[in-house]
């Protein structure tokens, strides 16, 4: 669908602008695709012990008590929606946008932690807990969750993608 | 809100007529693709609206679910050790031991004058470090009976990471007290070394813990079983969880150690080697015992 150009001035196909141009909807694709899997990775982790993720939650001192445990008891099911609806390639672009916000979220809280000097192990990938000064990597739990930024953005950006189910039901080519 | 690809041929429909009067048949085509894109709109919408419907749904899901499984946790330890009263076991740091001062079992003479206060969980990893590190050091100070220590066991892991493993374990280390001095420390270190991993419940399961139990000469009588079957002292555990919440202000963590008062931080053996923590560890006993005269 994308410009035909002759093959006068535009470089057809010429460096990467060309590639992402023809293919940006098989890229789109494997963006919903990469960030379907980390929310899924975000998600199985937590969705075994709701006790350990409140205290998760609690640990990061943010929210106030009435608020830890929902928001700690919803997170991985939130996360598991939106993995699925990712895959399922259903509202990308508003799907990509709170995964976006999402990750903001878990940003700005591990900069705060770091700022006002709590040390826990940061509980988004794997186990939390209160850890000594020192064994914390908020560094790279942050690098981390900027990376995974990028296909949020990615989608934000260009929404349409293969094989989405919203495609599908608009009556687009898949 | 989504998909911008695949519109390519439309738009241009205001200046094209300027001159010329469109038409039937293209005041016709330009209808459908009004109405088209009209539908799409729509289309559009319903899809948002159904994402942010899953997304409100899976929400509320999961906090009943979560909910659920946390009460049936509740359930489960609340089971252990129900309708026997508050009982310390034997040879406790408070008399009479209460439900407000439920007391730490003490290894060491009890007229030693150094004590060494030290709020574990059996399930707690870093309690294995601290374990690790000043356990042997403990032993020796109580043993030469320059100091007395005083292990108040709580349930924080299960509390906050779900099972029942701090508390079965720590209900039954707590019962070989009874057995007397030597068996509760034999056995106390024989479950730090065999501590599973955080995630792993396996103090959850009596059997379990009496099995290793089994391996310390001289504790595994029927009263022993008993004790640690019926969770005899599993109030005592969930006890000393509340007199360290309220010490703490609230805010529970383990290993908490105290020496004659004074608190000494685990610190991670990457930042400060265990040789360095474990002669800083000796200092402060050394300064209380000296201090005590």
């Amino acid at each position: 669908m994308a410009s035909k150009a002759p093959a006068k001035d535009a470089p057809t196909g010429g460096g990467l602008r060309g590639f992402v141009d023809t293919n940006s909807q098989w890229i789109s694709l494997v963006m919903r695709i990469l960030l379907a899997v980390m929310w899924f990775w975000y998600s199985v982790g937590k969705l075994g012990s709701p006790e350990s993720n409140a205290q998760n939650v609690r640990d990061f001192r943010l929210l106030p008590e009435s608020l830890v445990t929902p928001f700690g008891y919803a997170q991985p099911y939130l996360e598991l929606a939106l993995g699925l609806l990712l895959i399922l390639g259903l509202g990308t672009r508003l799907v990509a946008i709170m995964s976006a916000l999402l990750l903001l979220v878990y940003i700005v809280g591990i900069i705060s932690l770091g700022a006002r000097g709590i040390y826990i192990s940061c509980g988004c990938g794997g186990s939390g807990g209160a850890v000594t000064k020192g064994h914390t990597r908020y560094t790279l739990d942050v690098l981390r969750d900027l990376l995974y930024m990028l296909p949020a953005a990615w989608l934000i950006w260009k929404p349409a993608s293969k094989l989405s189910l919203e495609r599908a039901l608009l009556g687009d080519p898949i | 809100m989504t998909s911008d690809g695949g519109s390519g041929g439309g738009g241009k429909s205001d200046g094209g007529g300027g001159a010329r009067r469109p038409s039937g048949r293209e005041r016709a085509a330009e209808a459908r693709r009004r109405q088209a894109a009209a539908d799409r709109r729509r289309k559009q919408l319903i899809i948002g609206g159904v994402v942010l419907v899953v997304v409100v749904l899976a929400v509320l899901i999961g906090v009943l679910v979560q909910h659920n499984t946390s009460e049936n946790n509740k359930a489960k330890r609340n089971a252990y050790g129900a309708g026997q009263p508050f009982a310390a076991p034997t040879g406790v740091s408070s008399n009479p031991a209460t439900q407000a001062d439920p007391g730490g079992i003490v290894y060491g003479k009890p007229e030693a004058k150094v004590t060494v206060e030290v709020n574990e969980d059996v399930r707690c990893p870093f309690c294995k470090i601290a374990e690790t590190l000043f356990g042997a050091i403990n032993k020796e100070y109580a043993d030469a009976g320059k100091a007395k220590i005083q292990y108040h066991l709580v349930d924080l892991i299960d509390r906050v990471g779900g099972g029942q493993g701090s508390l079965v374990g720590g209900a039954t280390l707590a019962c070989a007290a009874d057995a007397g001095q030597a068996q509760f420390i034999a056995f106390h270190d024989l479950m730090f070394k065999n501590q599973p991993d955080e995630k792993d419940d396996a103090y959850g399961n009596i059997d379990t813990v009496l099995n290793l139990a089994g391996q310390v000469p001289d504790l595994r009588t029927a009263t022993f079983d008993a004790c640690g079957r019926t969770g005899r002292y599993a109030a005592w555990i969930k006890a000393n969880y509340d007199w360290l919440s309220k010490k703490l202000g609230g805010s529970v963590g383990t290993p908490d150690i105290y020496i004659d008062g004074t608190p000494v931080l685990l610190k991670d053996t990457a930042a400060v080697p265990a040789a360095q923590q474990q002669a800083d560890y000796r200092a402060v006993l050394d300064a209380a015992v000296a201090k005590q005269g």
